[in-house]
């Protein structure tokens, strides 16, 4: 059993990059490892949709991935309600057309909301892990920022209390990790760079870099007879690996599956680096 | 294939990495064939900045790059990163009021990661074109984002200045105050009938004692800004006409794209014309069909990625009248880079505006 593990790990990078593929295999490793880890995504934000139309969401169910869904409506009122100590009342409060245009305008307020119910879950039962497969606008920093930016608006009061509790909570030491996915193209790389540096420059969390994809890291790549588009992939990447070798945690092997389920289960064994 | 002349030329898909150069290298071509071309990019990594020559200190600001290449060319070509606070601050000229830059909270909302972008950037759009001096505006949207969180940010205007809000705002510009106080105040009665008031209750009890004012001053600034916002709502029918823009939608052969594939023509088909573009990125099979492989785990990588591509062909071209295909560009400089994506858009001859 894995002891030294985090209780949240951030999963970003930009779209396209394969957070969702690896976030349910980074799972499913966990759950091999004893570790109590679901599966969770706020791309649920969108409020009209109903949950089980989500891609991500049908995915992990069909790979059996243990997963927590959470429902905006439920977490909004859920807190409200414990502030206010009335569930009628937060209940209305929430279904107002107001509330309903507030956090459709401002998206940022919807991660609060998502993040605050998560860190409530990992506080309700200790041997909970998630792994969240952040939403690529904006990557976790939109996450973060946003936290920081409704504990400024709010000022004083439980509502400003309760947001530097999440940060505080989320910053604390060994609690978070963030891993940067990025793809073996120099350009993909240099941003998972910026990122992770901007990354640094708000939030005190732990962050690695995982270059996902990586054909030189398919067992016997390099000992092929490659055409000349493959082998300018190996050189991009040797190329990369001179000059960020040492900033990039981990490399994940290219797969050559092309199902989904294949894909993930190709990862698995891999994901040990991400702890 | 020609195209009309079009206004618009928008960037969209999930790709993430991509579609940002992909934008830059259209709006060069563009340029190059003769069009006055605005870039409105939102999110470019570093190294493809300095091949704009912007600098993060102009965001927000429109530049003139006329060579970008650097092979002595005199392009037509402006570039803008988007910088959601300049945004706001060009609306706040137009209204001639600065209340909408001097709120606090809209202040917070409208840093870089705020959550405003997608609305920001159609205004951004609008502000451009109401210049009247671009042939075309291509415009990348927001990073990571699907067009139809794009599309629906014009929605969630619309929602925002709903039929609750403008009752009670007429009602307030009618009768408000000329003190600022007077005007919360005013607001907060009118509230108590319209459901809101609880929820302003519940704010007032759980935050700093300015908050409910301060929040209420943000939403009647945002209500007097009300007719840029409003003026999107009309740029959205223009973005979804086809006689107005170009839609490229980009998604590559990349693993895990088949979903998003799925996606995009559902969302096309119930909000784009059949005149939209997709872009296959980063094909490779022209390439890979012409290697012959001796050993048996050579020719398993051969065709993972042959069947991965087709499986794309076939799904996109079930879905989609008109496909463009990009090959996989292997140059490791941004530079070199949007220099060949430039070539590969004057091999399929699509012309926008102008010399079409």
């Amino acid at each position: 059993m894995l002891s030294d593990h985090k209780r949240l790990y951030i999963i970003t990078g930009k779209g396209g990059v394969g957070k969702t593929a690896l976030s349910l295999a980074f799972t499913k490793y966990l759950r091999t490892q004893g570790v109590k880890a679901n599966y969770l995504n706020f791309t649920t934000a969108n409020l009209d949709k109903p949950k089980h139309d989500i891609q991500e969401i049908i995915q992990a169910k069909k790979m059996d991935v243990p997963l927590t869904a959470l429902n905006l409506y439920d977490c909004a009122s859920g807190y409200v309600a414990k502030k206010l100590k009335s569930q009628t009342i937060a209940k209305f409060v929430v279904k107002t057309p107001f509330f309903k245009a507030l956090i459709s305008m401002i998206p940022g307020f919807n991660y609060t909301i998502y993040l605050g119910q998560a860190l409530e879950l990992l506080k309700q039962d200790p041997d909970q892990v998630f792994v969240l497969d952040s939403p690529s606008s904006g990557h976790a920093i939109t996450m973060l920022e946003a936290t920081k930016n409704f504990g400024e608006i709010f000022q004083s009061g439980s509502l400003f209390d309760d947001t530097q509790k999440m940060l505080s909570h989320i910053y604390a030491p060994g609690f978070a990790q963030i891993n940067i996915l990025t793809l073996p193209i120099l350009m993909a790389v240099n941003e998972a760079m910026e990122l992770k540096e901007q990354l640094k420059s708000i939030a005190p969390i732990d962050s690695k870099v995982v270059c996902n994809n990586s054909f030189a890291r398919l067992e016997g790549a390099t000992e092929m007879d490659l055409p000349n588009f493959l082998q300018k992939k190996l050189d991009t990447e040797r190329l990369i690996e001179k000059e960020y070798g040492e900033q990039i945690q981990s490399f994940i092997p290219h797969s050559l599956r092309n199902i989904d389920e294949e894909i993930v289960n190709d990862l698995v064994p891999h994901m040990g680096q991400l702890v | 294939m020609n195209l009309k002349p079009k206004p618009f030329e928008i960037f969209s898909g999930t790709g993430g990495v991509g579609k940002t150069t992909l934008a830059a290298s259209r709006a060069i071509y563009l340029a190059q064939q003769g069009c006055s071309v605005l870039l409105i990019t939102i999110d470019p990594a570093k190294r493809l900045k300095e091949v704009l020559s912007i600098k993060d200190e102009d965001a927000g600001k429109v530049v003139s790059i006329s060579d970008p290449l650097g092979d002595g060319a005199k392009l037509d070509l402006d570039v803008e990163l988007m910088n959601p606070e300049e945004t706001i601050k060009r609306i706040a000229q137009k209204t001639d009021s600065d209340d909408i830059v001097k709120n606090r909270i809209l202040k917070i909302l409208a840093r870089p990661y705020g959550g405003l972008n997608e609305i920001l950037a159609i205004i951004e759009l609008q502000l451009n074109m109401d210049k009247n001096k671009y042939d075309v505006i291509v415009l990348d949207t927001p990073p990571g984002s699907h067009f139809l969180d794009f599309l629906e940010s014009v929605e969630k205007i619309r929602t925002f200045f709903d039929q609750n809000f403008v009752d009670i705002f007429t009602y307030l510009g009618k009768k408000s105050e000329p003190t600022k106080a007077g005007r919360g105040k005013r607001f907060m009665t009118k509230m108590v009938s319209s459901g809101v008031k609880k929820l302003l209750d519940y704010l007032s009890k759980v935050t700093g004692a300015s908050f409910v004012e301060e929040f209420l001053e943000a939403v009647y600034t945002l209500y007097q800004s009300r007719n840029v916002f409003l003026d999107a709502l009309d740029l959205q029918k223009g973005l979804q006409d086809e006689n107005k823009s170009t839609w490229f939608l980009v998604t590559s052969v990349e693993q895990n794209k088949l979903k998003e594939a799925m996606d995009l023509s559902e969302g096309a088909k119930a909000l784009l014309t059949d005149k939209s573009w997709v872009i296959l990125n980063k094909c490779l099979l022209s390439q890979v069909e012409q290697w012959d492989p001796k050993t048996e785990k050579e020719k398993l990588v051969k065709n993972s990625f042959v069947n991965r591509e087709k499986k794309h062909e076939d799904l996109l071209s079930s879905k989609f009248n008109n496909i463009l295909r990009f090959s996989e560009v292997l140059r490791p400089e941004p530079l070199e880079h949007v220099r060949e994506l430039v070539n590969q858009w004057r091999e399929h001859k699509l012309i926008g505006a102008k010399n079409g």
